[in-house]
């Protein structure tokens, strides 16, 4: 028995690894796409659908010196590890010249770690963690996205504008509701120092117990509510909140609430007067937004969700390196990186060389409900370069480098 | 006081699905002794069904029409898993069949994506119960009123149900003794297969009433199985009272948690749980016999022999291909390969635990992940070289577990198993919770091998060497006089303890042995990934490493590492498919219902047939 | 000559029931000594109380001269008291043979021990205790396979391993064929000759207990209601009066 399990094994072991690893010269340049398609479906199909055109876009437009770009999506099932091997077989077997992907921060920041040890080039697309741009940023890691920092900032000045003083924040008890609610409380106290937090509720992620959390919220007796959750746990907090009339005469500002992948679903029980970060997708008009807009929904029969602005941009973003890359080897690819500037729907975008984050902004506005459906209105683009710290504060961030 | 009797109510009505759910668990395995852990997806199943129906249905009878279908519907489903995939797992080694509701989990995952996308879908209002009462002056949600209402109801309705009928009598005997129910010449088949169905249709009950105050979504089946395990527990395996009167202490207790300590949301529920079993080891309202003996039903294994000498040639001949792997496989070949040796030592691990010890441990990962974070946390904050971090992980682990053991083995059976699941989650929220050292669920990253070790080649051989090693020393002890009185402690406990063996110390020291071997395979992790998260902490990475072992085969010696490296590389090689999940569980199906002993218990039972 | 087991007012109680009431008794070295009573009348849980399975609610047992009552079993076992069990206990995933090795390790106190394998230890010990109990054929079988009379011998085979000075069978023969019977217990009687090791034994076979015991105690709803010889236990009113009403054939009690 022993022997017989141990030879079967070994003879399928041999034949899945003897398989050659090799990167063609003359087929298409092959990057490597590792996203948690399956576990958060929801945000990663219509990112990937956003990075699919682009790629296409960039294809018919004749490639990159000739050839074609190649994405290879895979499945980390939202586990770090997984996604370390796949980076591995990606990089080593695939032939691919450089890594992008994630939604969560963990993941992210697991590839970020490889990207550096290894020498391989990593757009961390989605990810919002400020870790991975700061205090465990390196030279190989690039983040496209606005980061929790970046857009905690945004509303921290919108709540500076009002009369509030006193604060409640209820935000998921995790790294993210952490760095979100860290960072919003940095900002507004430097913009208003007689502010104080009189309440900080952190419920357990999609474990929301929403009527209890309204219960502890309404105690504080706050003048604003500076929210984080989303997913599930917002559509439980917002029903909670509006049956018991928490949201009533307070401000309430939400980090990403605005977002149509969280505000969508919401339908006519959106929340109205928030002021929030998010996509207003719908209220384009004449301009390169709209533009984008129009071409997605032509090419997927469907709106677009934030996802899908990210994943374009991801895309744009992968060719202009490339573009510009004197070679497709990494260290080429990463110089390439630094510096590089996208223009895209959003206008030009560019990758910082202090920090490696992109000045891709976000969207801030008010929530409303039409047609028994949630939006923005009153929103403006806020572009992400003003919304960072001083150069001297991001270096002592970036202490690691 | 207005507030303190309106988090009450919250509380109350929290208590409601908790309560459906954790009865309809707790009924499947008092009767039948399967721990469903696809009970959370016929929760989901439950909020998806009703959601389906709110659409097509008008009205306030609509609504409550949807709920009543979505219950039927669910139990039909309940009952054709039942009699499609598990009568024919019955007979297998008990606990088996959780291998099996594993992969209805994975199945109805894929399924939910398909028929529903991947979008959250709010959960419609109940007609006529939209706002809120004011009570003492608090506002109170009309709906809630209606769920604490309602709950009493349906445990009342259950309640008749077990004690004033046929049926009922049936369940509570089985429950006390399956035997006895065969004996009375029932059929026992349709009982487990109405039981079963009735514990999936509570289950859908409790997912479809909780939509006014949500929604439906794919992660919900795991984000309730561990309240929901914790509640069937603290109330006491097959006791319908203790389920309510759980449910209703967990939610209260959560309720106020969330005002007073609104950091504590994470840990506060599994404080709760080991306080309870430390007072009261068979829950609230819970009895010793129900507890039950897991792992060792059916007929005992063969009589295990060392090897022979052509068989260790045999495997030194295989062992020396493998390690000559760098010559011939590619660089990506060795990062699988070296991912599949540390799996197959964690799987061995608890294999270990399981087969010869007969302890069955739902929280294996508290120190595969201990060991990990062991390693990590000695590199990050006291700098310590790798060659310190990987003996010490072990160490670290295994202390963890001589610890955890001491608590977790004051109970015996599914109890123990439970005790041991709410010790790793309480280990993962401290971690989680604790971000200045642990880094929280950012993790701790950056720690890669020591620069001798650094290629993929070297790492390697390391990890090959490590695992190899850590196995055939789990192998060995269980040959060793350690293996034998731990077989004895198993087989006849009674026996072994009048035979002048101390039962409770010879488990716990499998318990620590098995821990700290984990450990080990934590802290290669870590320098095989460079990073460590909460993740290797998690309830799902125990139950992969007890799906694989059952895979392999519980009651032979090699099952735990051969179901480990089936299961990783099918995984690697499965998730390159869109609908990986659907395909994964039907692999496991599969596997289960024609292969019952296992992966290595059915090749030697199929070998034992054709031998001449 | 002191008692080696000295029992004094030991008592259980489940609530209102007195499973066992107050039953004092001592047994000297070498004593060959039956405990009968009819169903129900507390012979169990006397064994279990005196090998530390149950606690008693009133009462203690010393053994040797020191306290065994509130000791583990495992303490119990390993001061020399020997133990088989009603449902007979033995060891199924292992083979005959390796089922006396394994009480052999235990009486060495190798139980945690991970040097060399099991199986091939005290191979020849092991293979001498099955000679005695009559089980040498077998000794390379599946204990799972045994025969039932079969396994009542391992159990004694296993009990033996331990060199106990004192011995508590429950029922060692029931169950077994009646020509079984009687072998096993002239092999029992005829090693406790040899080692001086003192036997207490419950059973219901009538013709085993009074062909085989030296003394004989009574017990009767958890009292002890006789003890003596066995022709003075068979004389005793009471006793036959507890047999009578107890339904048990009288006969059996006439005619051992």
């Amino acid at each position: 028995m022993f022997r017989r399990t141990f030879t079967a094994l070994s003879a399928a072991v041999l034949a899945a690894f003897a398989l050659p690893a090799a990167a063609q010269e003359d087929g298409p340049i092959v990057i490597g796409e590792i996203n948690h398609f399956k576990r958060m479906a929801a945000f990663a199909e219509p990112y990937r659908k956003g990075y699919e055109m682009a790629i296409e876009e960039v294809n018919a437009a004749g490639g990159i010196a000739g050839r074609e770009i190649a994405v290879i999506y895979r499945d980390d099932q939202g586990e770090p590890g997984e996604a370390i091997r796949i980076a591995e077989e990606l990089m080593t077997r695939e032939g691919a010249v450089m890594l992008t992907g994630s939604i969560l921060s963990n993941v992210g920041l697991a590839i970020s770690s490889l990207a550096d040890r290894k020498g391989w080039v990593y757009l961390a697309s989605e990810p919002l963690a400020d870790a991975l741009v700061w205090s465990e940023g390196n030279p190989w890691t690039f983040r496209l996205r606005a980061s929790t920092y970046m857009q905690a900032a945004m509303l921290a000045e919108e709540a500076a504008k009002t009369e509030a003083t006193r604060f409640a924040t209820i935000a998921p008890n995790y790294a993210y509701g952490k760095d979100a609610v860290a960072a919003f409380k940095e900002v507004l106290t430097a913009l208003k120092p007689e502010v104080e937090f009189v309440g900080e509720q952190w419920p357990q992620l999609f474990q929301i117990d929403a009527g209890a959390e309204v219960q502890a919220l309404e105690r504080a007796k706050p003048d604003a509510i500076y929210n984080v959750t989303f997913g599930p746990d917002l559509a439980k907090f917002v029903r909670e909140g509006a049956d018991r009339g928490l949201f009533e005469d307070r401000a309430v500002f939400g980090l990403l609430s605005g977002e149509p992948e969280y505000l969508e679903p919401l339908g006519a029980e959106a929340p109205e007067g928030w002021v929030v970060t998010g996509y207003p997708w719908y209220a384009f008009e004449g301009d390169a937004n709209a533009e984008f807009v129009a071409d997605y929904t032509a090419r997927w029969e469907e709106s677009p969700k934030n996802g899908s602005l990210v994943g374009y941009m991801t895309g744009l973003s992968v060719a202009a390196a490339l573009e510009r890359a004197e070679s497709f080897a990494p260290e080429a690819i990463r110089a390439a990186f630094e510096g590089l500037s996208v223009t895209g729907p959003v206008g030009e975008v560019t990758y910082r060389e202090i920090d490696n984050q992109s000045t891709m902004g976000a969207f801030v506005g008010t929530t409303a409900v039409e047609e028994g459906a949630g939006v923005m209105v009153d929103w403006a683009y806020r572009d992400g370069a003003a919304y960072l710290p001083e150069d001297a504060e991001v270096k002592t961030r970036r202490a690691a480098e | 006081m207005g507030l303190i009797l309106a988090q009450i109510l919250t509380g109350l009505a929290n208590a409601g699905a908790l309560f459906m759910v954790a009865s309809g668990l707790s009924l499947i395995f008092g009767v039948t002794r399967i721990v469903n852990f696809a009970h959370g997806s016929f929760y989901m199943l439950g909020a998806y069904l009703g959601w389906s129906l709110m659409q097509v249905l008008p009205g306030s009878f609509g609504f409550w029409g949807a709920i009543l279908l979505a219950w039927l519907g669910v139990g039909l489903i309940g009952a054709l898993v039942e009699i499609v995939i598990l009568r024919r797992v019955y007979a297998a080694p008990e606990l088996f069949q959780l291998v099996a509701t594993f992969g209805v989990i994975l199945i109805v995952q894929d399924l939910a994506l398909m028929i529903w996308g991947p979008e959250d879908l709010l959960g419609p209002r109940a007609p006529g119960l939209r706002g809120v009462v004011r009570i003492l002056g608090e506002p109170v949600p009309k709906y809630d009123l209606a769920l604490i209402a309602l709950t009493p109801l349906v445990a009342l309705a259950l309640w008749a149900l077990i004690t004033r009928t046929r049926f009922g009598i049936l369940v509570r005997a089985a429950t006390q003794d399956r035997e006895m129910v065969g004996a009375l010449g029932v059929n026992q088949r349709w009982l487990f297969t109405a039981t079963f169905a009735l514990g999936c249709a509570l289950a859908g009950l409790g997912g479809a009433l909780q939509l006014p105050r949500g929604g439906a979504d794919l992660l919900m089946d795991f984000t309730i199985l561990t309240s929901v395990f914790v509640v069937v527990v603290v109330g006491g395996m097959g006791s319908l009272p203790g389920a309510y009167l759980a449910s209703v202490l967990i939610s209260v207790v959560g309720v106020f948690g969330v005002s007073y300590l609104p950091q504590s949301t994470l840990a506060l529920t599994f404080v709760v749980m080991v306080a309870v079993l430390m007072w009261r080891p068979f829950g609230l309202l819970g009895r010793e016999e129900v507890a039950g003996e897991l792992g060792q039903v059916g007929p005992p294994e063969d009589p295990i022999a060392p090897a022979s000498a052509r068989m260790r040639l045999l495997v030194g001949m295989a062992l020396a291909a493998l390690a000559a792997l760098p010559v011939y496989g590619s660089p990506f070949a060795l990062v699988l390969a070296t991912d599949i040796a540390i799996f197959c030592l964690f799987a061995a691990s608890l294999h270990f635990l399981l087969g010869q010890a007969g302890l069955v441990s739902f929280g294996h990962a508290a120190f595969y992940g201990g060991g990990a974070y062991a390693a990590a946390l000695l590199v990050r904050h006291a700098g310590a070289p790798m060659e310190l971090a990987l003996l010490l992980a072990p160490l670290i682990a295994g202390g963890l577990a001589l610890g955890i053991g001491f608590v977790a083995l004051r109970a015996s059976g599914v109890y123990f198993a439970m005790l041991t699941l709410a010790f790793a989650q309480l280990l993962w929220s401290l971690v989680w919770q604790w971000a200045g050292v642990t880094g929280g669920s950012d993790g701790l990253i950056g720690i890669w091998p020591a620069r001798w070790a650094d290629s993929n080649t070297v790492f390697y051989l390391l990890s090959f060497a490590l695992s190899v090693g850590g196995i055939l020393t789990l192998r060995h002890a269980a040959h060793a006089p350690f293996g034998y009185a731990l077989r004895a402690a198993r087989d006849n406990a009674p026996r072994a303890a009048a035979t002048g063996f101390d039962t409770r110390a010879l488990q716990w020291a499998a318990f620590t042995f098995a821990g700290a071997m984990a450990g080990l395979a934590g802290g290669l992790f870590v320098f095989a990934k460079g990073s460590v998260f909460p993740n290797e902490l998690e309830i799902a990475r125990s139950f992969d490493a007890l799906i694989v072992v059952f895979l392999g085969g519980v009651k032979t010696l090699s099952g735990g590492w051969v179901g480990g490296a089936v299961f990783e590389a099918g995984v690697d090689w499965l998730t390159r498919f869109d609908y990986w999940r659907l395909a994964l569980g039907l692999v496991v199906l599969f596997i289960v219902t024609l292969a019952p002993q296992g992966l290595v218990g059915t090749a030697r039972a199929l070998w034992a047939r054709v031998r001449p | 000559m002191s008692a080696l087991l000295e029992v004094r007012g030991l008592s259980r109680h489940y609530g209102a029931l007195r499973a066992v009431d107050g039953v004092s008794f001592a047994l000297a070295p070498g004593d060959i000594q039956a405990l009968i009573g009819p169903n129900g009348a507390g012979k169990s849980t006397l064994f279990r109380m005196l090998m530390g399975e149950t606690r008693p609610t009133e009462g203690e047992a010393r053994f040797d001269g020191r306290r065994i009552t509130g000791l583990s079993p495992a303490r119990i076992a390993r001061w020399g008291v020997g133990r088989t069990f009603q449902i007979t206990g033995t060891w199924a995933s292992m083979r005959v043979i390796e089922n006396v090795q394994t009480a052999l390790l235990a009486h060495r106190r190798r139980g945690l021990s991970l040097r060399g394998f099991a199986t091939r230890l005290y191979r020849a010990e092991a293979q001498a205790l099955l000679e005695t109990v009559g089980l040498a054929e077998v000794a390379e079988r599946p204990a799972a396979i045994l025969a039932y009379g079969d396994l009542k011998r391992l159990e004694l085979a296993i009990a033996l391993a331990l060199e106990p000075r004192l011995l508590l069978m429950d029922e060692p023969t029931a169950g077994m064929a009646a020509g079984e019977r009687g072998e096993l217990m002239q092999t029992v009687t005829r090693i406790a000759r040899e080692t001086g090791m003192t036997i207490l034994f419950t059973e219901h076979d009538m013709d085993v207990v009074f062909g085989h015991a030296e003394r004989i105690m009574v017990l009767d709803r958890g009292a002890l209601i006789a003890e003596g010889a066995p022709e003075a236990v068979r004389a005793d009113p009471r006793v036959r009066e507890v047999y009578l009403g107890g339904g048990l054939d009288p006969e059996a009690l006439a005619d051992a």
